[in-house]
């Protein structure tokens, strides 16, 4: 009932899941250790097959929250009506073979993020230098930590058209995020630490549509053409900030101290603030709009993400084609920021061509502006796969396919970098960033031969 | 409908026993060696760290950056050029040489975190009603401390009783506040504190509060002044000159403290045992070192290989006399095994051969392959590498240069006994009255650092001796605004800067997470 969760170091547990191996220290005994408990209950109601009600309640205790908050409680309700168990709707059964209005509430709780000891007093004692037991106050906590909350609408429609050719969803949604848990400033930066946590008096606002459609545009026996596509538009926005969040590190020699992102109210989460860049003078020296004072330049959270997979059949061939693209968000390049300026020459470091052959001054700074940053629009051809299924009689082996595929194919970009899709982690004090370009290994492109065999 | 209504019961009468359930397991964090939850105390406030970890606070005074640098590149000793791809680290130095911060500096905000860290942990200790009552008086010394260099830069001084929750906002001393906090405190343990022995060089002695009363006593006049005048003119007490005197006379009595006939005792890597002038010391182990006050300004190819950063002015570099002690020259024991001397590095620089010391000194040269030749002549902006004359106060024991000088046993110096006979001097001159002239109090420290007697000195006479005395030694921008002087022209600085620079902005995110706090005047 109650589950026991390893902390960030922990001898009492073994991380089973390949994936949970983040760190080498997972594996050193440690001394951290928290306590999740979770009761869950749910509800299915349905009338005359035409209305759909679900309803669920968790109630979540994590022993990372103060004396008084340790529990939140999670109602969800979601309700389906199926519009073609109506009489009014009888002459659309024609065309239609499905066409239902959703719509959904529901209130998550989350406590990713926070330490187990944030809401307590922690001291470490240690013997000292003198032989000394000596003990230190780490930091105070924050008794009012409470769970993080997200309140969700949403309304939706399914439809399945022509025979189930043309089948497809649309949703919208609104997402309320509060008590938000947090790294802010102590009041006045009066404690052992500079920031805690505290569940932010903020709120985000989520809210997009999400369209998801499937085609099957031939349908014969021989040959057969599906179309798969999908696509979201994202809004995103913070409101209530009462304290300013600098972020992203900006890594490089002679950058120490240097951040580019920013949360501000009325504007998205992982904004990017820094001085617009307005190119080099006739010394090569490089100039700045409005004195070089920052100023906020976009985001790098994507406004658009969209799919397409075309998957074909014929006979025994089969072949398939993904493509993919991310629109509306700003990328840095720290990689260039750090590396690529022309008084890396002097250091006998590498530079691009176009670096070695600008006109810029080779002690003009490479510092943080809008030189660095750039649109990441990207199209790609994530996924291409053909494959052969041979007709098999043989008793010993009952099956056999050869698939080749390719991950990765291509990638169209005007970003300057390596590759657009990035994110490199530059957190400062905690405070989260999203999408530095910094030294990344750039994903592969893979080419696979498979042969699949059934005994 | 019926089965769908009795599913329902089924699973209402399951949830209900498992929160019955519920109710008797308790979610308390629990820990293991080496973390415990602090007990609280009276009210709800933890229990304080020892001592000797609330003494760790004061590492924080060391280090090229926070409040050394706000304390040194804000005046005419040492500036941070930019050099190419070098330095610009966001232009934090720049701003600090040119007036030009606010609220979102990055190490004025860092430093007022530190400061605030070390006020929030001396508090503890300082107004714990278990702890021995020398732990306390140590602590309420480490506060006062702490309380003076936040008063000095920033004017504004947070406070909290020991008792108040972690959430409580902290209530703010004005700066005049704040003046008043640090003497009443002190004076109640400078006679509990015990005598300096030089044994207790590192720890709170009855000297080391006597002459942080005298600097408060000294700037009285500077933290009392209206706030909207930071830079003055201000009218200095002939009661707190005198008090000033007192306090300097009751130090220069202990036989256990003189002045040092060579001024670089004070400074070089066996200062522990040679200086009979380090009042209050930081004491080099655990981590603790004066590396970075050799590598701020070292090239690349000295030895141990520097940061190639700071540099000084050169009008400051060129108001010592030749024969000067303090402006340096080689040092018998180091310049033959390192190539540098001390003091002031300019013109063609030597080092040990391949950069390893026991190798012959040789020349050295830059890394394009020219001579090594630090000018004097240094642009803010637009700066070579070898453009600027280096410092080097603290010379590191070159048999531990090889590996880094993390090894060498330099004291860092706070207090010294130098400052304190030129705090007299200056406290007879602005009106307060000793069996003692001026004249005999500078010449005394002259005497002893290679110099001839002054036939008269005077407050601007005395501004330059204190420079020239107590350069890198964190006081100087302290002394500028005292004498009016800090806001005048100065090397990169070609017109004078605002006089509400004499005090840094309070940090924009303390500001935001204390409405107590309210933005000093000018910005």
């Amino acid at each position: 009932m109650g589950t026991k969760f390893c902390g960030f170091k922990t001898n009492r547990c073994f991380v089973k899941d390949f994936n949970n191996f983040k760190n080498y220290y997972d594996f050193v005994p440690g001394n951290s250790e928290y306590e999740l408990q979770s009761y869950f209950a749910r509800v299915n109601y349905t009338i005359a097959d035409k209305y759909l009600f679900t309803g669920t309640f968790r109630a979540d205790g994590s022993s990372k929250f103060g004396k008084n908050n340790k529990y939140g409680y999670f109602p969800a309700f979601a309700a389906k009506w199926r519009l073609l168990k109506e009489g009014f709707a009888k002459g659309l059964t024609k065309t239609f073979s499905d066409l239902s209005i959703r719509a959904n509430y529901g209130i998550t709780g989350s406590q990713e993020g926070i330490g187990p000891y944030d809401a307590v007093d922690l001291q470490q004692t240690w013997i000292g230098n003198s032989g000394q037991k000596e003990t230190v106050l780490v930091h105070t906590g924050n008794p009012d930590l409470k769970w993080e909350q997200a309140a969700t609408t949403g309304v939706g429609i399914d439809f399945s058209l022509f025979n189930n050719r043309l089948t497809g969803t649309v949703d919208y949604y609104y997402t309320i995020r509060k008590d938000i848990l947090f790294i802010t400033p102590t009041p006045g930066g009066f404690a052992p630490t500079s920031n805690w946590f505290v569940n932010l008096p903020a709120k985000v606002y989520n809210r997009g549509i999400e369209v998801g459609l499937n085609y099957k545009a031939i349908d014969h026996k021989k040959f057969k053409w599906e179309i798969n596509y999908n696509m979201t538009f994202i809004k995103n926005h913070v409101e209530d900030l009462s304290v300013t969040v600098n972020t992203g590190e900006v890594s490089g020699q002679g950058l120490s101290g240097a951040y580019a992102q920013t949360f501000a109210n009325g504007y998205p989460l992982f904004t990017w603030k820094m001085p617009t860049f307005l190119g080099f003078d006739g010394n090569g020296d490089a100039r700045y709009a409005n004195g070089g004072k920052d100023q906020l330049q976009g985001s790098a959270l994507p406004k658009f993400l969209a799919g397409v997979n075309n998957s074909f059949t014929w006979g025994k061939w089969s072949a398939s084609v993904f493509v993919n693209t991310v629109r509306g968000f700003y990328v840095y390049n720290n990689t260039g920021n750090a590396l690529l300026l022309k008084g890396s020459v002097k250091t006998a470091h590498n530079v691009t061509n176009a670096v070695a052959n600008s006109n810029e001054d080779p002690i003009n700074p490479g510092s943080v502006s809008t030189r660095f940053l750039e649109k990441g629009d990207f199209i790609r051809i994530s996924n291409a796969s053909l494959s052969y299924t041979f007709n098999m009689k043989s008793k010993t082996i009952h099956s056999l396919a050869v698939t080749l595929s390719g991950q990765n194919l291509a990638l169209f970009t005007k970003y300057s970098g390596l590759d657009p899709e990035v994110n490199v982690n530059k957190q400062i004090n905690g405070f989260p960033s999203r999408g530095f370009d910094y030294t990344g290994y750039p994903k592969p492109r893979t080419f696979t031969l498979g042969v699949n065999v059934g005994f | 409908m019926k089965t769908v209504i009795k599913n329902h019961f089924v699973q209402f009468a399951a949830f209900t026993v498992l929160l019955t359930v519920a109710s008797c397991t308790k979610l308390d964090q629990k820990t293991k060696d080496p973390n415990s939850i602090a007990t609280p105390q009276a009210g709800t406030a933890p229990a304080p760290s020892s001592l000797s970890k609330i003494y760790e606070q004061l590492n924080q005074l060391l280090g090229q950056g926070n409040s050394y640098a706000m304390q040194e590149h804000t005046t005419d000793e040492i500036l941070g050029p930019t050099r190419g791809t070098d330095w610009d680290d966001f232009g934090t130095w720049r701003k600090l040489h040119l007036h030009t911060w606010d609220g979102s500096h990055n190490q004025i905000n860092d430093t007022w975190n530190g400061l605030n860290g070390a006020l929030f942990q001396t508090t503890l200790l300082a107004e714990s009603t278990t702890a021995p009552a020398s732990d306390v008086a140590a602590a309420k010394f480490l506060r006062a401390y702490f309380t003076y260099i936040t008063c000095d830069l920033y004017g504004q001084v947070q406070h909290r009783p020991a008792t108040a929750a972690a959430n409580v906002i902290p209530d703010v001393y004005t700066r005049s506040q704040a003046c008043d906090a640090i003497i009443a405190e002190l004076e109640s343990i400078v006679n509990v504190l015990p005598a300096y022995n030089h044994d207790n060089r590192n720890l709170a002695t009855k000297e080391a509060a006597e002459f942080l009363l005298a600097k408060t006593y000294l700037n009285k006049a500077v933290y009392k002044n209206d706030p909207t005048k930071p830079a003055g003119p201000f009218t200095f007490n002939q009661a707190d000159m005198q008090k000033v005197i007192t306090y300097c006379n009751a130090i220069i009595a202990n036989p256990s403290l003189a002045l040092n006939s060579n001024y670089w005792d004070n400074f070089k890597w066996d200062n522990g045992t040679k200086s009979t002038e380090n009042i209050f010391v930081r004491q080099n182990s655990g981590g603790i070192n004066v590396v970075w006050a050799t590598c701020m300004g070292f090239h690349y190819n000295q030895a141990p290989s520097g940061w190639n950063g700071f540099t000084t002015l050169a009008d400051f570099y060129n108001s010592f006399e030749n024969g000067d002690a303090r402006k340096g020259g080689p040092l018998a024991g180091y310049t033959d095994k390192v190539g540098s001397n001390v003091g002031f590095l300019a013109g063609q620089i030597s080092g040990p051969q391949g950069g390893k010391i026991g190798n012959p000194i040789v020349p050295l040269k830059d890394r394009s392959g020219n001579p090594l030749v630090f000018t004097s002549d240094v642009s803010l902006f637009f700066s070579t590498e070898t453009k600027g004359i280096r410092t080097m106060k603290y010379p590191l024991d070159p048999s531990t240069i090889n590996d880094g000088g993390w090894g060498s046993q330099n004291e860092y110096v706070f207090f010294r006994l130098g400052d304190v006979y030129l705090m007299k001097a200056e406290a007879i001159l602005r009106g307060g009255s000793d069996a003692q002239t001026p004249l005999q109090l500078v010449n005394a420290v002259r005497a002893n650092r290679g110099l001839g007697n002054l036939a008269s000195i005077d407050l601007p006479g005395l501004y330059n001796e204190r420079g020239k005395e107590l350069y890198l030694e964190t006081w100087r921008r302290n002394d500028m605004v005292r004498y009016g002087m800090f806001n005048a022209p100065v090397g990169e600085r070609p017109v004078a800067s605002d006089p509400s620079r004499c005090v840094f902005p309070i940090p924009n995110i303390a500001l935001s997470s204390n409405p107590n706090l309210k933005q000093n005047y000018g910005y």
